[in-house]
């Protein structure tokens, strides 16, 4: 397995994790009924703003983890043409389902859906975005194609 | 106007090129191994400029590394 096609692992792996969590957090918070008050979107923004560091945090530790574990130490990390291609079928897949999001939480909005429901729903559609356009990364590496 | 079939014979230049694996003629190509393999199943279709490097790589010209199966192109050879 290359080095691009271990990324793509990690970053199936860590999205699943993280958003696992975030959707158990969101989900106790809208049964206590604690994103209904006026201060709704800064609690759901308090309980999604680590993610992104978390993230970065969790990749670098998952790369150094795969490294020593593999005794691979003249990995090579660059990443040519197809690498590029793969790259971006899955940023379109993100990108596509990312679009849909914001079409959506526009008219979620505009039929009376709170702030905090339609903000969820696009953080959802990112979420899932993310590991669709993963998984599209991985699924053409084991393709070949 | 019908897609063209390309296959290739790298893997056959690789063994009469001093039986240069995958990786060497990837490093000389300036592309990872995976892609090397990619090439020679038909799976990936390089992009001109890496066709040229594979053949320069392998000391022949492009057209005897890339070999069109169907030419039904209707364009003739003169």
């Amino acid at each position: 397995m290359g080095h691009q096609e271990r990324t793509s692992v990690i970053g199936i792996v860590i999205c699943l994790i993280l958003n696992g969590y975030v959707s158990v957090r969101l989900w106790d918070l809208f049964g206590s009924g604690a994103l209904s008050g006026e201060d709704a979107p800064m609690l759901w923004a308090q309980a999604i703003v680590w993610v992104i560091p978390a993230a970065i945090a969790m990749v670098i530790v998952a790369h150094i983890l795969f490294t020593v574990v593999s005794k691979d130490r003249k990995r090579d990390t660059s990443a040519d043409e197809r690498d590029r291609l793969f790259q971006y079928r899955g940023m379109r897949t993100t990108l596509i389902a990312i679009a849909f999001g914001f079409i959506g939480m526009i008219v979620m909005l505009a039929v009376g859906w709170s702030t905090v429901a339609s903000l969820t729903f696009l953080y959802a559609s990112a979420a899932i975005g993310d590991l669709l356009g993963q998984t599209v990364r991985f699924t053409s590496y084991r393709l070949g194609y | 106007m019908s897609k063209l079939q390309i296959t290739n014979i790298i893997r056959r230049l690789r063994f009469e090129n001093d039986e240069m694996t995958q990786q060497e003629l990837a490093d000389a190509a300036g592309c990872t191994r995976q892609t090397i393999a990619a090439i020679e199943k038909t799976n990936y279709s390089p992009s001109l400029e890496l066709a040229v490097r594979i053949a320069m790589a392998l000391g022949k010209p492009l057209n005897e590394v890339f070999i069109i199966e169907n030419d039904s192109t209707g364009v003739k050879d003169e």
